[in-house]
């Protein structure tokens, strides 16, 4: 049996859902802060107990990995973070959210380093790739942090409650990806 | 799209686009089976056997009848020979969809892509409603851009290396067209 992994920096711990969080995720979900600015498919399940228990599912059978963004330090729910692994395209797509009282900390960029760094190493991996919503450009400058190139812009392409949103899509190429991570200092 | 109706035949100049029919088959092996036509899509198998077109093909009516999509053979009306193939992938929660097409490599360059390309967008925008369409081909494929081009797509990326063919990373152009922006042509 695989079982999901916990990944470790500085500053945060990514670690499996635990039935603990699910009160916690359903209110992040819930802020507006957050509920508009990612894709329904990202928080909206039939039950959050279902939705844990789904990520190991997605994970033993499919690939994907999704991890709980917590603080290293007293172990604070901060968040969530998604890669999905497309296995015959050889690449995989990064989703996230930080729950609003812990934005413009870096804890995004953080994650995503940490699951850049494990999906890379561990799947067959060629390219990452991402997308937000134009209205939302800290996500950008996320990805942009994350060494991420815009590749476009996907007008009006969701819709979410009538309105058409335009989606921003990135790109990261493994040579991209091994390039930055050596000139990273170490954590 | 309700189960009950049914899938509509558009007409161009030269072209009737129809629905599909399991008789089809052999048609649609023949000129999807070209290895040209699978260098430049990406979900048509190679070698392409008549299982794999009829059961393709099984499937039209109900993918229509769901809403997931809607497929037309394109045929010359003169003769009722098949050209080749265009549809819509569609996404009815954002209102979009997907254009798809290939053109059997002994109609290329006879301008069937786009003609029929011009009827299917008056379809997804004036028929179905649909806010959006969007388009993609292989960076390679420079027909292919020249056929969305000329039905008024604009370029809105590239995703590098975004599919893997035959060992080979592919780039892939992107496209979008929006029902506002949409001039009849």
């Amino acid at each position: 049996m695989l079982t999901i992994p916990v990944l470790t920096s500085e500053q945060l711990i990514l670690r499996p859902f635990e039935t603990a969080d699910v009160a916690l995720v359903s209110r992040y979900a819930a802020d507006p802060a957050v509920a508009d600015r990612v894709s329904r498919s990202a928080i909206e399940y039939q039950s959050p107990e279902q939705w844990i228990d789904q990520q190991h599912v997605n994970f033993e059978e499919a690939n994907y990995l999704t991890l709980a963004i917590t603080q290293r330090a007293g172990g604070q729910l901060l968040g969530c973070i998604t890669q999905t692994h497309y296995e015959a395209d050889e690449h995989a797509e990064l989703d996230y959210w930080i729950a609003k009282p812990y934005w413009n900390r870096g804890y995004a960029t953080e994650a995503g380093r940490l699951m850049l760094d494990y999906t890379f190493d561990c799947w067959q991996l060629r390219r990452v790739f991402a997308c937000h919503f134009a209205t939302n450009p800290a996500s950008g400058r996320v990805l942009e942090k994350l060494g991420f190139t815009r590749e476009g812009v996907l007008r009006q392409h969701y819709c979410a409650d009538n309105v058409f949103e335009d989606l921003v899509y990135w790109g990261l190429l493994r040579h991209e990806w091994a390039r930055d991570r050596v000139h990273r200092r170490p954590v | 799209m309700a189960a009950d109706q049914h899938q509509p035949t558009l007409t161009t100049s030269r072209l009737t686009l129809r629905p599909f029919d399991l008789s089809d088959a052999p048609a649609v092996q023949r000129q999807a089976g070209d290895r040209r036509v699978y260098q430049t899509t990406l979900r048509i198998p190679h070698p392409y056997k008549l299982a794999d077109a009829e059961s393709w093909l099984a499937g039209s009516a109900r993918r229509y009848a769901e809403g997931q999509s809607i497929e037309f053979a394109a045929t010359l009306t003169a003769t009722g020979e098949l050209v080749g193939c265009i549809g819509l992938e569609i996404t009815p929660v954002h209102r979009h969809a997907e254009l798809g097409y290939w053109i059997g490599p002994d109609h290329w360059s006879c301008g069937y892509a786009t003609e029929a390309g011009r009827a299917i967008l008056d379809f997804a925008f004036n028929t179905l409603g649909l806010h959006r369409v969007h388009v993609h081909h292989f960076a390679e494929n420079t027909a292919s851009a020249r056929v969305i081009e000329k039905l008024g797509f604009q370029r809105e990326g590239l995703a590098r290396q975004h599919v893997y063919k035959d060992g080979q990373p592919i780039d892939i152009v992107l496209y979008g067209l929006l029902a506002s922006q949409y001039m009849p042509q």
